[in-house]
C-alpha cells in the first residue's frame, strides 16, 4: 500500500496517457488489502489492522493556438520543418536562449522561426496543466485472531467524537438562546 | 459484487484467508468509487470478516464507532435544531392569534 501511495504522489505527469495511467492506479485503493494490513503474530495472536481510505484525484490539460489572420501558411511552415528536420523526433526544439539539443539543420528552421517571430509573423501557442488529489486513512478496528475465536476491537478516537459533541452542544446551546431572545419580544 | 458499471461504483470484496489453527479469517471490505473523465475518488472501508470453522461461517461486523458517535451527535444537534425552530414558529403562531 506504501508502495501504491508513493507511485500515486510522488510521479511527474507529462502527458494525457501517463495522467490516464495514474488515474487508474488509483483504483487499487478499492482493494481490500488496502484497508486491511498483513497478519502479524503478536504475543500469540495474529493481529490483523483495519483502516478506512479515502483516496481523491484529478488532472487537467489545455491547449491554444492562433495564428495572425492571412499569415497562416509561414508560421506554420517554420513550426512544422523545425520537428521533421529533427534526427529524433523526441528532441526539443529550443527557440532561443535555452539549451540547444539538435543538429545544424535545426538551429538554422529555430531561427527561422525566431525571425519570423521579430516580423510579427508568428503563432502563438500555449499549453499547460494540473492536477490536485488528496488521501487520507484512518484505523478503525484491530482483529485478533487466536485458535478460541476472532475479536474485533474498536479504534475509537475520543478527539474526534469530543470534537462532535462540543460541535453539537454548542448548536444546541445557540439554537436555545436564539429561541429566548424571540420569545422574549 | 459490483453494483453498476458506470462512473459509480459500490462494491464488496473480499481480501486473501487468513488461516490459525482450524479457524479461517477472510476480511471483507466495501468500496464506493466515482471516477469522471480526468480523475476519481475511492472510499474503501473494512465491513466485516468471515470466520469460517469446521463447516459453519460466522459474519462478524467492524463497526466504525468513531463515525457512528459523530453521525449520532451531529443528528442529535440538528433534531434539536428542527425542535426548536418549530416550537419556535408554533409560539409566534399561537401568539399572533391572541393578539388578534
Amino acid at each position: 500500500m506504501e508502495g501504491t501511495f508513493k507511485e500515486l504522489t510522488a510521479v511527474s505527469v507529462e502527458t494525457h496517457e501517463q495522467a490516464v495511467e495514474l488515474i487508474e492506479k488509483l483504483y487499487v485503493v478499492a482493494q481490500p488489502g488496502a484497508v486491511f494490513s498483513e497478519p502479524m503474530e503478536l504475543e500469540g495472536r495474529t493481529v490483523i489492522t483495519a483502516a478506512e481510505v479515502n483516496v481523491g484525484l484529478g488532472v487537467g490539460f489545455g491547449f491554444g493556438g492562433g495564428s495572425t489572420p492571412g499569415d497562416e501558411d509561414k508560421p506554420k511552415k517554420g513550426h512544422e520543418s523545425g520537428h521533421v528536420k529533427s534526427s529524433d523526433p523526441h528532441e526539443r526544439v529550443t527557440l532561443a536562449g535555452g539549451e540547444r539539443t539538435e543538429g545544424v539543420s535545426g538551429q538554422a528552421e529555430a531561427s527561422t522561426q525566431v525571425e519570423e517571430q521579430d516580423a510579427g509573423k508568428d503563432v502563438g501557442m500555449g499549453g499547460g496543466g494540473g492536477g490536485g488529489g488528496g488521501a487520507s486513512g484512518r484505523p478503525i478496528a484491530v482483529i485478533s485472531v487466536t485458535e478460541e475465536g476472532v475479536e474485533v476491537e474498536p479504534v475509537v478516537d475520543v478527539t474526534k467524537i469530543a470534537l462532535a459533541f462540543f460541535t453539537a452542544l454548542g448548536s444546541m446551546f445557540f439554537m436555545l438562546m436564539k429561541m429566548r431572545k424571540a420569545a422574549d419580544r | 459484487m459490483g453494483k453498476g458499471d458506470g462512473p459509480v461504483r459500490w462494491e464488496t470484496s473480499s481480501g486473501d484467508c487468513v488461516s490459525v489453527g482450524e479457524l479461517t479469517v477472510t476480511p471483507v471490505s466495501q468500496a464506493l468509487s466515482v471516477r469522471w473523465p480526468h480523475g476519481g475518488w475511492v472510499w474503501n472501508r473494512p465491513r466485516a470478516v468471515l470466520v469460517g470453522r469446521d463447516d459453519s461461517t460466522e459474519r462478524i461486523p467492524i463497526v466504525d464507532v468513531t463515525r457512528a458517535a459523530q453521525v449520532g451527535l451531529y443528528a442529535l444537534g440538528v433534531l434539536f435544531g428542527v425542535a426548536g425552530l418549530v416550537a419556535w414558529i408554533w409560539g409566534r403562531r399561537t401568539s399572533n392569534g391572541r393578539d388578534v
